[in-house]
């Protein structure tokens, strides 16, 4: 682990920055698209992400994130009948922030 | 050499005359700058009169001799986060330490190495947390010491902080004193402090409402050994997260623990976070919750203390400890009725976390 | 959510009962590995049903060989490695890029954006980006190539280590391992390449597909619908992911993959060499090819001695079965990658308890 040196390239290697998961993805809405970079947020966390391999995504769509890249639209009622993420995501859209479990 | 003698003279020299905007390695040298140092910096923010005879050592009247001691060195990065910073995690961290041992913290010892460099200002900012958290849990900084270190030599701060604490005569903890039947409770919900620190950090940052859940926990503690005799054992969960905490208990009591997915509590933000990294949020570090083990029939009253208190609002009953197979285990009942094992975390968690 | 598990349960239970034989389900992607252990899934299950874990961890099919080379190019003084994190412990027969960064010039990235994006601030030296995955991972790639080549940034690479899923499964199938009745097939990966792809898998082999999305009672339903086909004597493909998946998949990212690799013969750890089973970059773009840059060859490794990841990526062993596992090998000190991944199999039975 080093740390930022003057003039220097930041080097760091921070093992478990990641939870190394080669398929990880995760929905969440586009809040800003320039272009094919974007803005989206999940559950009010707020990352960047690029729609080069999603051309057709718009502003306000609902995509699946994986390693920066939107890969795919989420069918929202397709969603709701088996991904139970659904049932929190239009819950924390209406309510505020709250405490689950 | 010579060059480096006159660059260092001429620093020193400027000192005298102006204020320094950074620290330099002089500041630590014992002599007028380190007194300048204290006087101008460090007292104010810390305000109290055994500390400002600074005396070599603080001279501390307890009215018991059953006293509970302990250190921590803290070197989050970064230094400043949302919900709290080091100066904040160096009075909480070591008061929580004494909370949980049952144990009504007095004063603290504050350690400072600072690396030449680091600027009047954030040095400033830290001191005043740390000031005010004190203030603010009813403990006093009451001796310290400050040295510094070439640029390079430590990053930018790194900070010790002892302390004593008066045993509770009503507390009486121990894994021996744990009983097949009792229930765990946790004072609230899990993992906002270690998302909090990931989602600061450089390549990773994101935009994000998470906030560090650090406080102090004495006052919660407290009430909780005054109006409550069934109190077994406690732990605040810190680095390695719920997971290193249960498989303590486990493991030092030799009784298993179940406990039930559905009971913890996780904000949705930090659990969209983790799961975004591909993190378990068992896994991740807390700086204001504790793990308590109590007597099932004085569970629902401490659960009740707890909510009623701000930093237990949303406490929960989360498990009971029972029979152990072949060796002791904690086994969690996921959301589906599945179960698995917790395992306690490698121990390769985020580096720099508190 | 619950009473539709007890269905799910109720049909597999039944068909299990009806076939009074031991069903053996394979899933191809170490995040269904990871989930089915994390919402304790097998625990949920009839006895007469087994699920396996197949060579579905990238990282773990890797060949020794390749995570030489990466070692090799980590100890240069001109490189800066990007990678995604699991690659940072695996070891090759020297070391990891763990060990051996404390040279400092090993940055994990969670996309290949930010791979770009170091080339870009570090212009003195190479960024090697350490292209592991299959399928879902493979357009973020090819993305990032195509945007060094169009933008000239002329100090990034890749060390293609891409991976195709099917011909991995066509792979198992063919050869020693009859014993896969079914497979869950991985719900991300179908997404890029579609539903549709697994088809030639139940047309050439008889076995059914599903495409399961990665949230427990997905994986149940899937598991069930599974279960119905064996029970009813049939082999169908069906997709149970329909919010993300559809039958032709992300074409925009096949042309990707497409336009900047082709498909070649491969070593995958275990499996021995597979045709058309690896990417590499195809020749107007061999600059941003590591391998070719730096004149390296992946040269098949040697097995640690003792050490089966092979025979456990196969599913014909279970980790216990392993002599080094949990003694010699384990996530502290790993020996072979499916303990060092996350994902790999020995990481998650270990992690989650299962130690016999």
């Amino acid at each position: 682990m080093h740390r930022r040196m003057a003039g220097a390239v930041d080097v760091v290697t921070e093992v478990e920055v990641t939870g190394d998961d080669m398929c990880l993805a995760v929905p969440a809405r586009i809040i800003e698209l320039d272009a094919d970079r974007a803005v989206v947020d999940a559950m009010g966390n707020r990352w960047k992400a690029k729609t080069t391999l999603l051309p057709e995504a718009k502003l306000g769509d609902l995509v699946l994130v994986h390693a920066g890249f939107a890969i795919s639209l989420v069918d929202e009622e397709e969603a709701k009948k088996t991904w139970e993420l659904f049932a929190e995501i239009s819950k924390f859209d209406e309510t505020p922030n709250r405490v689950s479990g | 050499m010579c060059g480096m003698v006159q660059i260092r003279a001429k620093e020193i020299e400027q000192t005298m005359t102006n204020d320094p905007k950074k620290v330099l390695l002089a500041h630590g040298g014992g002599g007028l700058l380190t007194s300048r140092l204290i006087q101008d910096h460090v007292l104010p923010a810390l305000e109290n009169d055994t500390l400002a005879a600074l005396g070599d050592s603080a001279h501390l009247e307890l009215d018991s001799s059953r006293i509970c001691f302990t250190t921590d060195g803290y070197v989050v990065k970064p230094l400043f986060f949302p919900g709290g910073d080091i100066g904040k995690l160096a009075v909480c961290g070591t008061v929580n330490d004494l909370a949980v041992a049952g144990s009504r913290p007095v004063a603290l010892a504050l350690s400072l190495i600072i690396e030449e460099g680091l600027e009047f200002d954030v040095l400033d900012r830290i001191l005043r947390s740390i000031g005010e958290t004190a203030r603010e849990n009813n403990v006093s900084v009451v001796t310290g010491d400050t040295k510094t270190v070439e640029r390079g030599s430590a990053d930018a701060i790194f900070i010790t902080t002892t302390g004593v604490g008066v045993k509770l005569m009503e507390a009486n903890l121990g894994f021996d004193r744990i009983e097949i039947g009792d229930k765990v409770l946790i004072n609230g919900t899990i993992g906002d402090h270690g998302m909090t620190i990931i989602s600061q950090r450089e390549g990773i940052s994101f935009d994000s409402p998470l906030e560090s859940d650090c406080a102090g926990l004495a006052g919660l503690t407290g009430a909780l050994f005054e109006k409550v005799s069934g109190i077994k054992f406690m732990r605040d969960a810190t680095r390695g997260g719920l997971a290193a905490v249960l498989s303590e208990t486990a493991e030092g009591s030799g009784k298993s623990v179940s406990i039930s997915e559905t009971a913890i509590p996780v904000g949705p933000a930090v659990q969209a976070a983790a799961d975004m990294l591909g993190f378990d949020v068992l896994n991740i570090a807390n700086e204001g919750k504790f793990v308590a083990v109590v007597s099932a029939d004085r569970a629902e009253e401490c659960l009740s203390i707890c909510r009623d208190h701000p930093l237990g609002t949303d406490a929960a009953i989360i498990g009971e400890i029972v029979p152990t197979q072949d060796a002791p285990l904690v086994k969690l009942t996921t959301r589906i009725g599945g179960t698995r094992i917790v395992q306690t975390p490698y121990g390769r968690e985020l580096p720099r976390i508190c | 959510m619950l009473d539709r598990i007890a269905r799910a349960q109720h049909v597999i239970g039944e068909a299990c009962t009806k076939l009074n034989r031991q069903i053996t389900i394979m899933e191809v992607c170490g995040t269904h590995t990871v989930s089915i252990f994390r919402h304790g899934i097998r625990s949920t299950l009839p006895a007469g049903l087994k699920l396996l874990s197949g060579p579905g961890c990238p990282v773990c099919v890797t060949d020794q060989g390749y995570i030489d080379v990466v070692l090799e190019l980590a100890g240069r003084d001109d490189c800066l490695i990007a990678t995604y994190g699991d690659m940072i412990r695996v070891p090759g027969s020297a070391g990891s890029l763990e060990t051996r960064s404390s040279r400092g010039n090993v940055r994990v990235v969670l996309s290949t954006d930010d791979a770009l994006t170091l080339a870009r601030e570090n212009p003195d030296m190479t960024v090697v980006f350490i292209a592991v995955g299959f399928e879902t991972t493979a357009p973020a790639t090819a993305v990032a190539v195509k945007e060094a080549a169009d933008q000239g940034v002329e100090n990034f690479c890749i060390l293609s280590g891409h991976k195709l899923v099917i011909p991995a499964m066509r792979a198992l199938l063919g050869g020693k391992n009859d014993r896969v009745d079914a497979f869950l097939c991985p719900g991300h990966v179908s997404v890029i390449i579609g539903s549709h792809a697994f088809a030639e898998i139940v047309d050439d082999f008889q076995r059914p597909c599903v495409v399961a999305g990665f949230e427990p009672l997905q994986i149940i339903e899937s598991l069930a619908e599974i279960c119905r086909q064996l029970s009813a004597g049939s082999a169908e493909l069906k997709s149970m992911y329909g919010a993300v998946v559809s039958e032709a998949g992300n074409t925009a990212a096949q042309k990707m993959i497409a336009e900047c690799f082709d498909a070649v013969d491969g070593c995958w750890r275990g499996l021995g060499n597979i045709p058309q089973s690896t990417l590499v970059l195809k020749e107007e773009y061999a600059r941003f090819d590591a391998f070719r840059r730096f004149g390296v060859e992946d040269k098949p490794g040697e097995e640690s001695s003792g050490c089966r990841c092979g025979e456990v990526l196969c599913g014909l062993i279970e980790p216990p079965e392993c002599a080094l596992f949990g003694t010699r090998c384990s996530p502290e000190e790993p020996i072979g990658p499916c303990m060092v991944s996350s994902e790999g199999t020995c990481a998650a039975w270990y992690k989650y308890g299962q130690r016999k």
